[in-house]
């Protein structure tokens, strides 16, 4: 059973640990399993300087990932289950109650958004993500998980700031070490960054929006 | 000087009574007077706006995009839009924004794209229960033409709600209408403007942030 917590320091965020159950998690891992061994590209993103930057051994950002929505929509004979074993878990009601529960505009208007995206992420050796802002205004939500043949050894830990620019000061940052089958859903403009691994890390972003 | 207030009833939303300076406020007026007189459309037929609105709500009022009629009219004076938009992020508004402890508000600088409505209320208009179609928050700045008064009602009513289906208007919090008044609220909370006497004129600034 999962284990919903509301955190609000250094800024209001929520983690579930063992958020999917044994049957889910298993599903999602399995219909990821031909996306990771064919459709793995660099991705880009766009800084908080507003520049776009690829991801490559002159930036300071070290991934490969693929955007699932449009991919399922070019392969359909790729398993959807992924995405919507995702989706249908972070609208689930005890996380509908947990973002109510926050007391916090942000969370509680969460719910209504009305288009996302997932990017299904892989760190390899010496990856990493600088500190960086996500490219919405509501919240992200950033599910951690293992492939069992491609195991984390180190590192890959995920760090949380505030709303602040630049490199945030040590008071202002909470630390989450790698945890497989883990849940943490932060507003997309706070500082966030992921440290360097050492094996795989593994994760799918999902980000929502309300577009008229 | 302007006064502002952090409310948290039934949701929380920042008011600012005296929101212009006299000079600010007069130009404002002087660049939407030749809107008001040559540019406002009925509201159920733009559809730009009828978009976000349920089929079931009550829109009577007259309204104009305003960058997109400025666009259109490149001789028409900017001062309303330039004016209302300098001031809404003006310091201590921002320190409003940030002092409300409530990410909604302290994101809403982060937002990089707006719109802003012209609106005016004629006798007899109003607006149904309703809300706003951004993830952030509308301001909404309440002022009067010297030549076109308000008589009664226009009231300002803000519920708690985020959801306009299944609502029904228990706890909400009413603002009769007040020249030079701005008020910042989560677009998502549902709101409603009674119906009037005379004439209100409002300006509705919509943010949103996009890639």
């Amino acid at each position: 059973m999962s284990v919903i917590e509301i955190k609000t320091h250094p800024i209001t965020h929520i983690i579930v640990r063992d958020f999917l159950d044994v049957t889910s998690r298993q599903k999602l891992v399995e219909s990821l399993l031909p996306i990771r061994e064919n459709f793995l590209e660099r991705v880009t993103y766009t800084d908080p300087n507003g520049v776009e930057r690829k991801s490559t051994e002159d930036t300071d950002m070290f991934k490969t990932g693929a955007w699932l929505f449009p991919l399922l929509e070019e392969k359909p004979e790729l398993s959807r289950d992924c995405v919507e074993i995702l989706e249908n878990n972070i609208w689930r009601d005890d996380l509908r109650q947990a973002y109510e529960d926050t007391n916090d505009l942000l969370f509680r208007t969460y719910p209504y958004s009305n288009d996302s995206t997932i990017l299904f992420s892989q760190y390899e050796t010496g990856e990493w993500m600088t500190w960086h802002t996500d490219e919405r205004n509501t919240c992200s939500a950033t599910y951690v998980f293992t492939f069992e043949d491609r195991q984390l050894l180190a590192g890959g830990d995920f760090l949380l700031s505030d709303l602040i620019s630049g490199t945030p000061p040590p008071e202002k940052i909470v630390t989450y070490p790698h945890e497989d089958n883990f849940l943490i859903i932060f507003p997309a403009k706070a500082l966030h960054h992921i440290t360097k691994t050492t094996g795989y890390r593994y994760s799918l972003n999902y980000s929502a929006d309300y577009r008229e | 000087m302007s006064v502002i207030e952090i409310k948290t009833h039934p949701v929380t939303h920042i008011i600012v009574r005296d929101f212009l300076d006299s000079s600010s406020k007069k130009k404002l007026l002087n660049s939407l007077l030749p809107i008001r007189e040559n540019h406002l459309e009925k509201g159920d037929r733009v559809g730009l706006y009828k978009s976000f609105m349920s089929e079931n709500v009550d829109l009577y009022k007259r309204i104009s995009y305003l960058h997109e009629l400025l666009e259109e009219n490149p001789t028409l004076n900017r001062d309303c839009i330039d004016i209302l938009e300098n001031n809404i992020w003006r310091d201590d508004l921002r320190q409003a924004y940030a002092n409300t402890n409530n990410l909604l508000f302290r994101t809403y600088p982060c937002s990089n794209i707006s719109s802003m409505l012209f609106s005016q209320y004629e006798a007899g208009e109003g607006m149904a229960w309703h809300n706003d179609p951004t993830s952030f928050c509308t301001a909404s700045y309440i002022f009067q033409f010297d030549d076109r008064q308000f008589l009664d009602g226009g009231d300002f009513l803000l519920s708690g709600a985020l959801e306009i289906d299944n609502f029904s208007p228990e706890k909400f919090v009413t603002y009769s209408q007040e020249n030079n008044f701005l008020i910042i609220f989560p677009s998502k909370a549902v709101h409603k403007i009674t119906k009037i006497s005379g004439y209100r004129y409002s300006l509705q600034y919509f943010v949103d942030y996009k890639e």
